[in-house]
């Protein structure tokens, strides 16, 4: 199976963590070197943008990789396995820290934006305060559709994907994905008038 | 979200989309709904791409620390496991479990003999002594009731020999019994012996009654009893 002198990057996640149960470092650093920026970013967006707080449960995250490698189930998708335990991470995050955003995390001049006029927004309005805005309402959204969310579209994994990490029905997966893009185009709803004129 | 829907929100822009797909589209949403859930989809997409943050380089460090930790410990566990034991050293290990073994074996007992013990329990048993009341009659005594003098005949009934009750406390009345004429019996020792009928004999037989017995009452009831037979 381990052919001599293949390359660890040749290797399948699956592999590797077969490796790293029997305590192969090098395969460990393949591994993370593979996951750690996208879990970083996963949790960076899921835990308030705090950069310190994602380096935290990053090194968590793998930690616990370490330790349960010899539970993992070689015929499950590894990321599968990264993500469940990461979205279970942030759910007990979420218990135990009430969630709060606060105006402070919009950018300073989103009171200003709100309360300008229509045509003064279509002046200012560009790509990069779109995404500011998109990024704000999407941590607005409750926990459950901001994963749906972030996972489909973000994390690109497809929805049966997504009912496995979420251990609930591919349904309920799909009507939780349809509710978080209704709410986000309400929340966005100052930019309907970009979106008239670019329509018609 | 449809599935199909998704997936031409995903790749065409409404301008690109064909009739057939236009008209699709029109039964779930609005051409403006069509293009803003489409921007959001998209730049989402975009700033997942634009935005990625990477761990600091402690993490990583912490993490290989650990795994080597890992590494160390598993080694030295399977170092001792498969630490190379030369064959005498086995067998003379095994002679002296084996020698060991055997001179115990012997003195040890898995159960220490026990002694027979007797113990005497003390069971109170209740028994009723009952008395079936037989009015005797002889022959003669049928023909003339009036004139018979009743001898009331009483033994002791016990309820391993006589298991014959009649638990009716009415007196049963025997009409005629013949009369066992006095025979002469011829006897070794004493000669010509002249048995005497049944009804000469005074059996007291009174109705039933309920009573305890006890042990010594038992005692007495057993020693009449050997009279009687």
């Amino acid at each position: 199976m381990f052919s001599f002198g293949k390359k660890y990057n040749e290797y399948s996640d699956e592999q590797l963590m077969q490796l790293i149960g029997k305590g192969n470092d090098k395969a460990f650093a393949e591994l993370y070197d593979r996951y750690s920026n996208k879990m970083h970013y996963y949790f960076y967006r899921m835990l308030y943008q705090n950069k310190e707080k994602a380096d935290d449960f990053t090194q968590d995250l793998f930690m616990k990789l370490i330790e349960k490698a010899n539970l993992f189930d070689s015929n499950r998708k590894l990321s599968t396995w990264l993500y469940t335990i990461a979205a279970n991470m942030c759910k007990n995050e979420y218990r135990r820290k009430e969630r709060n955003i606060v105006s402070s995390q919009l950018p300073p001049y989103a009171d200003e934006f709100f309360l300008a006029d229509e045509t003064v927004i279509t002046e200012v309005l560009d790509k990069k305060l779109f995404q500011e805005h998109l990024q704000n309402a999407i941590e607005g959204l409750d926990e459950i559709h901001q994963q749906c969310f972030v996972l489909r579209y973000q994390e690109e994994l497809s929805v049966k994907e997504i009912s496995e990490i979420l251990n609930c029905p591919e349904g309920t997966v799909k009507s939780r994905i349809h509710y978080s893009l209704k709410k986000l185009a309400q929340k966005l709803s100052i930019f309907d008038s970009t979106f008239k004129s670019k329509v018609s | 979200m449809n599935k199909k829907l998704e997936s031409l929100l995903l790749n065409k822009k409404i301008s690109a989309l064909t009739t057939k797909e236009r008209s699709y589209v029109a039964q779930h949403l609005s051409p403006q709904e069509y293009e803003k859930y489409q921007s959001i989809i998209l730049e989402s997409k975009n700033m997942a791409e634009q935005y990625k943050t990477t761990p600091a380089p402690k993490v990583k460090a912490n993490l290989m620390a650990a795994m080597a930790e890992k590494k160390a410990s598993k080694s030295s566990v399977s170092s001792i496991a498969h630490h190379p034991v030369p064959l005498w050293q086995v067998a003379a290990a095994a002679a002296v479990l084996f020698f060991c073994f055997w001179n115990t074996w012997p003195q040890q007992q898995p159960f220490p003999p026990t002694e027979k013990e007797i113990v005497y329990v003390h069971k109170t048993d209740t028994v009723y002594k009952e008395t079936a009341p037989v009015v005797k009659a002889s022959l003669a005594s049928a023909s003339k009731p009036s004139q018979k003098k009743k001898i009331k005949k009483t033994r002791a009934i016990h309820p391993t020999i006589d298991t014959m009750i009649n638990k009716s406390t009415k007196p049963t009345t025997i009409s005629a019994i013949p009369k066992i004429p006095k025979q002469p019996v011829i006897n070794p020792k004493q000669g010509l012996v002249t048995i005497p009928p049944i009804d000469e004999v005074n059996i007291n037989i009174s109705p039933m009654e309920k009573t305890g017995r006890s042990v010594t009452t038992d005692r007495e009831l057993m020693d009449f009893v050997g009279k009687v037979y």
